[in-house]
């Protein structure tokens, strides 16, 4: 017994030691004054002022854990290097805060970029086009018939028909239609869309209706179910792509997971290291929530949840037991709240103010029916639709005034970015807010829309007034739409991002991420918003243009916080935010405007990790090439703060929260 | 053809100024009438600019199948809209062979597994996105190690056990 107590007292204060090692040594890390990375010889572009005159350009900055530990010198910050720290040598590029990318529906468009279809060949969609309506008809109804013989039974058959001016007539007239689509396809589900409206046949509303558990709801017909037609486009496409062809088994669903996360990584690679959507189809949260409970979302999703709305007849109950969602989550996935869909669609389904140069022009434009008791500028005049089309419509006056009155009621904290394309759908959203809400209360919910492509000054002042954040994105649909269909005197309304900031609204730019199509630089849509040309025309007037690159900076970066709530921790490169930054490949300051989209990242840091390198800086490289879909992982000078090591692979869906 | 007696036409009918003048001209509105007028006020509502197209709701495919109606065939294309990216776009091509030919295959009664996986850059590895499968046996050799590591310990604990009690 002796022998034995002995042991047991020799492996006890074995064990006190090596604990108290352990504790020590841990609390050594947490209070230690050096930092674990530093980058030096930089010229870092904090944005630690809203001033554009009063940003702080430093050396060097500091790191440690996830966080910035100082800003400063070189020699200051050479001071907090231990011999256990990484110095990276900017070699005199420009280093600045990751960009925050505050309206792009990564998670979605993700499923067409080729690779991502490459691995799931069921998200094809078949493109058909004709001269007439009749035409367009026959050729849809011999494109169902040719795929349904090719694939399974049960496959998805997706048909985007075009052009629309062809097709939105087919729909309309009864050329095409459930029956017709049945009879050719009776055991594969069929979606055929076009702008505006979809058909869906027996087994795809069989299919959705299983899905998501509910009769599809009466107001999505523009006549009824036995005739197939709906108004809804992007619920039905979005939806089947993520949800019912995404989920339709463990290993799609699992590569679909992989592709979003590649494009996310994507995005990381030309800096942008936050992004902010609605998440319109429950497939997008899993995958999401999937990839951040496993610590591996490439880069930070703000997010909303739109997916208690499609396919549902209860927007109004569904929304007053939400609950207030605002900031839950991690640091990589989080919440901005209730979410919001779209008050009007984009080019001439807007909803605007503007008179038109024809009535035919002013009846094409979509507004929702006004809320009762609300006076609205743009509706004056307006012939406003009736039956099942302003039915259809409604869904979004209903959605609007629940989340306004949830939060004048002080049940939610936060409404997020609607999509309003207009000055009118503008109009229908603040002069609700303001029905239910003073000024003050709404400035504490930090109100947003997504595009600024028609805004009037009384709007600019409503925004000023109310803390309103106009999130643009750079196209030159609007400028088209205006000069054909309303008249070049309205092209100042045209994203009057200059106005906006001289009127002290937090204007931010969107959509200049990868989203729809493969970009270089995260500069591509600078350059649009600072020369104010696209392809060598102006849009909307050069009077708008974004005054100097320092603001250009703060809209991608500082002021993106904003809306999402993360000022606090993101936005800039201030001691005790998280580390997201990006080392560019040139001089920003000293880039030509012109030559701006020619600068990208040749490091991006999130959460003080390596998610990309390039070889410029220290001869690694750490990329998935979005061409071939490879990894590239080559470390020739030794580093610790890669994020990714080896190819990244997510762990199946099916293993749940397989990181805890 | 009874569909034709849309919901707009009986709106319009109720609220339309046009149509109201119609209909108090005597109430002649035959089907022809309401077929002609429930186009042109749905097309009205409906139907976009030839020139402009939306972009803010659409959805975005780089990629899809192209029906030729004479063949009966389906060629996957590269939308060629697509401005951004340029230079790589013959890269990317290589992307679009593979789903041709996975669709040339589907055509043929072929299965995936018989297609390779895609092009492979010197320096470049596997393709992530059809690489699940690896990913799957992981779970597999950590019980493996985990279970061997088990087995040791019990060996070693019934070594031990004598010693302990004399």
């Amino acid at each position: 017994m002796i022998s034995v107590n002995s042991r047991y007292s020799w492996w006890y204060s074995l064990s006190v030691l090596v604990i108290a090692g352990l504790v020590s040594s841990g609390v050594h890390a947490a209070s230690s004054p050096y930092a674990e990375t530093v980058i030096v010889n930089g010229k870092v572009i904090t944005a630690d002022s809203d001033d554009p005159q009063e940003v702080t350009i430093a050396e060097a900055v500091a790191i440690q854990g996830d966080k910035i530990l100082a800003v400063g010198t070189n020699a200051q910050i050479r001071a907090l290097v231990a011999d256990w720290t990484e110095v990276i040598d900017a070699k005199g590029n420009t280093v600045t805060p990751g960009y925050i990318d505050t309206h792009n529906h990564i998670y979605e468009t993700s499923t067409g970029f080729p690779w991502v279809v490459n691995s799931i060949p069921d998200l094809l969609e078949i493109s058909v086009t004709g001269k007439t309506p009749e035409e367009l008809a026959q050729i849809v109804i011999k494109a169902v018939e040719a795929r349904a013989k090719q694939i399974p039974a049960g496959k998805w058959v997706r048909i985007s028909m075009g052009p629309p001016p062809v097709s939105v007539p087919a729909l309309n007239t009864d050329l095409l239609n459930r029956a017709m689509v049945d009879k050719v396809s009776p055991n594969h589900p069929v979606l055929i869309t076009t702008r505006g409206g979809s058909i869906l046949n027996g087994k795809a509303i069989d299919a959705i209706e299983a899905y998501y558990g509910n009769p599809l709801p009466s107001d999505y017909w523009m006549v009824d179910a036995a005739r197939g037609w709906s108004g809804e486009y992007t619920d039905f496409g979005r939806c089947t792509s993520l949800d019912l062809i995404g989920t339709q088994d463990q290993d799609t669903f699992n590569k679909y997971i992989q592709g979003y996360f590649e494009v996310m990584q994507a995005n990381a690679q030309i800096g942008v290291t936050t992004y902010s959507s609605h998440i319109q189809c429950e497939g997008g949260f899993s995958a999401s929530n999937h990839m951040d409970r496993n610590d591996m979302m490439p880069i930070r999703m703000a997010w909303n949840h739109r997916w208690l709305q499609p396919f549902s007849d209860s927007i109004k109950e569904s929304y007053r037991r939400i609950g207030d969602w605002v900031g839950h989550g991690s640091d990589y996935f989080f919440s901005t709240g209730s979410s919001v869909g779209g008050i009007d669609a984009g080019g001439v389904g807007w909803c605007t103010s503007m008179v038109a140069k024809s009535d035919e022009i002013k009846a094409r434009e979509q507004c929702p029916p006004a809320p009762e008791g609300i006076e609205l500028e743009a509706w004056k005049g307006r012939e406003m639709e009736s039956g099942s089309i302003a039915a259809n419509r409604g869904r979004r006056t209903e959605h609007l005034v629940t989340l306004a009155q949830l939060a004048a009621e002080g049940r939610m904290t936060n409404i997020p970015g609607w999509h309003s394309a207009g000055d009118g759908a503008t109009e229908i959203m603040m002069k609700t807010y303001l029905h239910y809400m003073p000024p003050e209360r709404i400035r504490m919910l930090r109100t947003a829309s997504d595009h600024c492509h028609s805004v009037t000054p009384e709007e600019i002042e409503i925004a000023a007034r109310t803390g309103h954040t106009f999130s643009c994105d750079a196209t030159e649909v609007p400028t088209q739409v205006i000069k054909e269909g309303y008249g070049e005197e309205y092209l100042t309304w045209n994203a009057p991002v200059a106005s906006m900031m001289k009127a002290g609204v937090n204007t931010v730019i969107s959509e200049f991420g990868i989203q729809g199509e493969l970009r270089d630089s995260p500069f591509e849509d600078g350059v649009m918003w600072l020369t104010r040309k696209i392809n060598g025309e102006t849009w909307g007037v050069p009077e708008e243009a974004v005054p100097d690159k320092m603001t250009l900076l703060l809209m991608m970066t500082r002021w993106g916080a904003y809306p999402i709530w993360k000022e606090h921790a993101l936005g800039s490169i201030e001691k005790g935010k998280l580390a997201d930054m990006v080392i560019l490949s040139g001089d920003y300051m000293a880039t030509p405007v012109e030559e701006l989209d020619n600068l990208t990242s040749v490091m991006t840091f999130i959460g003080g990790k390596v998610s990309y390198e390039d070889p410029a800086l220290r001869g690694n490289t750490l990329r998935f090439n979005t061409d071939t879909a490879n990894w590239t992982i080559d470390m020739n000078s030794p580093t610790t703060v890669w994020r990714w090591t080896e190819v990244p692979k997510i762990p199946p869906f099916l293993n749940g929260a397989n990181g805890y | 053809m009874a569909d034709t007696t849309c919901l707009i036409w009986r709106a319009a009918r109720d609220y339309g100024p046009l149509l109201s003048a119609v209909n108090n001209r005597g109430g002649c509105m035959n089907y022809i009438m309401r077929f002609v007028i429930c186009l042109i006020q749905i097309s009205l509502v409906l139907l976009p600019l030839n020139a402009v197209q939306a972009a803010d709701e659409d959805m975005v495919s780089q990629v899809y199948l192209q029906f030729d109606p004479e063949t009966g065939e389906f060629v996957t294309t590269r939308d060629p809209a697509l401005s951004g990216h340029s230079q790589n776009s013959a890269a990317q091509d290589q992307q679009i062979q593979l789903i041709q030919q996975k669709q040339d295959a589907l055509a043929s009664g072929q299965q995936d597994s018989q297609l390779s996986t895609g092009p492979v850059m010197p320096g470049e590895q596997t393709l992530a996105a059809d690489g699940m499968n690896d990913a799957s046996n992981t779970p597999m050799w950590i019980a493996g190690v985990l279970i061997a590591g088990l087995l040791g310990g019990v060996v070693l604990l019934a070594r031990r056990k004598p010693q302990q009690t004399t």
